[in-house]
């Protein structure tokens, strides 16, 4: 299949898309991104962009997808930060943002999305890329370009809070 | 799809971030189990969210129309179109001008321009100003036009590249950059969108104009730079004062140029830097950074990165990667008591220790608190290229206290209390003080008011009876 999307096969491409939009979606969602889908079909055109240059097997074509929706995110956050403030601007309603979207807050989504807002940058993306994207540490630190040591250091970091928010939503009234 | 081999490789990890995720109650979040754990088991699995609807370029993709070496061919012009709303889209295929291109010719702006009157004003020379068509966003600024006052013309095929305000602004409307030299005229323009809607946020001036109505008296700018520079234009129109708004205009836009391409934490510049180079990321920041500084002069310097340093935390795990740091920290793990310090080590046995410190832990080592009770102190730590030399001294230091409280009836011995001379007027009283000296056998008895004195060596103790002092001084 990945051989025929390489081929130029959209139908393959398509199963490819399939495969991994739902996490690339959540993947943006869990990183607080205002347009998830959007993010994730940018993801899949910049992927079909450079598709004849990729090779490798499936596990490291996920790698390279979450490679690509790190890089949109970190695009996207930039150009979002760097996008003057307009008092005449219409705040978008946050919280109609899809009925997808309603159907996790009820999941406790946002919740966790929140937990993971507490986290720093590394930690968060070690996290998401590990438990999301299903990497390896190898190929997590590939994608953060930090070395094993360094991914296995923020994960444990990064857990540890992430067991600290909960436990201090469990004593919170 | 997921790779059962991968998700077996670091299910071990699992087990740990489960344990490590653990301790809340279900309640929370009204689930069972984990909230953060089945999030990212269902985010794992695609659980829990919509199917993703692909866009038209990808829907484009999938039909097999375009393979991927096709997709260079139109993607330009297949992205561009997506982003025009609707009621342009498809009706041309001219590029939407970036944000910094030379100025765009005045619109054409309905089917019946109405009379067109160039007019005195002083506005449309900036259009002319190559140098400020260069400029992002200033050659596209409303009323600014490369051809202030030009006549419409309704076949004009760039009609289509621009948005409803072509067609919902009313004719007469028209000729706004050259209209009567009034800058609040171009507030109308103002209002649109610039570029087929959407994707107008490089236009830092654009919408403080867009506040004014069309028909308002005294205009009333914001804080903009390109306003305040208006404002001045307006009363006088002298061409001095128009030089010099020039020169402001020109330095504001620089700053703005300067501030957005430069933009972004140091840290996400690294990230984004630090990405596959295969996979296109980061590229609108890249290319953007480039584009300011070819039409600025300015050298874009990317952020230093400023490494973390390392705290030893006594317990906590270190990565030890730089050797010379390595070394170090292992010699100070390979101290794990007072015995490892006592007397004065040989360089070589250090060595000794370092290497096999570093062998049994590779490059993590994990700093102990070392159970020592006396001072010490690691004076020298020389580092060689090749071998490292610690030189570990250890000074036991016997403190003589200044005073030394003895109470009467008690037999003190040394090293009970430090050998030494001891001082000590005898209180006033009717009984004397007895000092009975076990070491050589000297019976000291004083009367109240006089002065005890005593020496106690290695080995010897003294008791005393009688109405004795309590502190003795010690020297």
């Amino acid at each position: 299949m990945l051989g025929d999307a390489v081929q130029g096969d959209g139908r393959s491409f398509e199963r490819l898309y399939r495969w991994l939009a739902p996490q690339v979606t959540k993947f943006a969602c869990s990183r607080s991104a205002e347009d998830p889908e959007g993010i994730t079909n940018e993801v899949f055109l910049r992927a079909f962009r450079g598709l004849n240059s990729f090779q490798g097997d499936s596990t490291q074509f996920r790698a390279w997808i979450f490679a690509i929706a790190r890089n949109q995110l970190i695009d996207a956050h930039r150009a979002q930060s760097r996008r003057p403030e307009r008092s005449d601007d219409v705040v978008p309603d946050r919280s109609v943002e899809g009925a997808e979207v309603t159907a996790l807050d009820a999941l406790g989504t946002q919740r966790v999305v929140r937990m993971l807002g507490q986290l720093s940058d590394d930690q968060r993306d070690v996290i998401l890329l590990r438990m999301i994207g299903d990497l390896s540490l190898a190929q997590v630190a590939a994608i953060v370009d930090k070395p094993v040591t360094a991914v296995k250091a923020l994960q444990r970091r990064g857990l540890r809070r992430l067991q600290q928010e909960v436990l201090e939503e469990v004593v919170r009234p | 799809m997921t790779d059962e081999s991968n998700a077996a490789r670091w299910a071990l990890e699992d087990e740990e971030l489960e344990l490590l995720l653990s301790g809340q109650t279900p309640a929370q979040v009204g689930r069972t189990g984990n909230p953060v754990a089945e999030f990212f088991a269902d985010a794992r699995h695609g659980r829990g969210i919509a199917p993703v609807q692909p866009n038209e370029e990808l829907q484009r993709l999938f039909s097999g129309a375009n393979g991927p070496s096709a997709i260079s061919e139109w993607e330009t012009e297949a992205i561009d179109a997506t982003r025009l709303p609707p009621d342009v889209r498809g009706a041309s295929t001219a590029a939407t001008p970036a944000v910094g291109s030379e100025p765009r010719p005045t619109p054409n702006l309905g089917p019946d321009p109405g009379p067109v009157d160039p007019g005195p004003g002083v506005l449309p020379a900036f259009g002319n100003l190559p140098e400020l068509g260069s400029l992002p966003g200033l050659g596209s600024l409303p009323g600014m036009g490369a051809e202030p006052g030009r006549p419409i013309d309704a076949s004009d095929p760039t009609v289509a590249d621009y948005p409803s305000w072509a067609t919902a602004d009313p004719a007469g409307h028209t000729g706004h950059a050259g209209h009567t030299g009034h800058a609040g005229h171009t507030d109308h323009l103002g209002q649109q969108p610039y570029r087929g809607g959407g994707e107008d946020r490089e236009l830092p001036f654009r919408r403080s104009l867009a506040q004014q109505p069309d028909e308002a008296g005294p205009l009333v700018y914001q804080s903009s730079p390109f306003e305040a520079v208006v404002a001045v234009l307006r009363p006088s129109g002298s061409k001095l004062l128009m030089v010099a708004a020039l020169l402001a205009v020109t330095l504001a836009s620089i700053q703005a140029i300067g501030s957005y391409n430069i933009g972004g934490s140091g840290e996400v510049e690294n990230q984004v830097l630090a990405g596959p180079a295969a996979d296109g990321g980061a590229t609108d920041d890249e290319a953007t950074a480039d584009e300011g500084a070819a039409t600025t002069g300015f050298t874009i310097l990317a952020p230093i990165a400023t490494a973390p340093v390392p705290s030893l935390i006594p317990g906590s795990t270190q990565r030890a990667a730089p050797a010379t740091t390595e070394a170090t920290t292992s010699s100070l793990d390979s101290i794990t008591s007072a015995d490892d310090l006592t007397g004065s080590t040989d360089s070589t046995d250090v060595e000794t220790t370092l290497e096999s410190t570093t062998t049994s832990t590779g490059l993590t080592s994990s700093l102990v608190e070392p159970a020592v009770t006396t001072t010490v102190e690691v004076t020298t730590t020389e580092r060689a290229t090749t071998t490292e030399s610690v030189t570990t001294t250890t000074e036991s230091v016997t403190t003589i206290p200044d005073e030394v409280t003895l109470a009467t009836g008690q037999t003190y011995t040394v090293p009970d209390i430090p050998a030494g001379r001891y001082r000590a007027r005898v209180p006033l009283g009717d009984v004397g003080c007895e000092a009975d000296l076990n070491d050589g056998g000297t019976l000291i008895k004083k009367q109240p008011g006089t002065l005890l004195t005593f020496s106690l060596g290695e080995g010897g103790s003294v008791s005393l009876r009688g109405s004795c002092p309590s502190t003795f001084t010690v020297s």
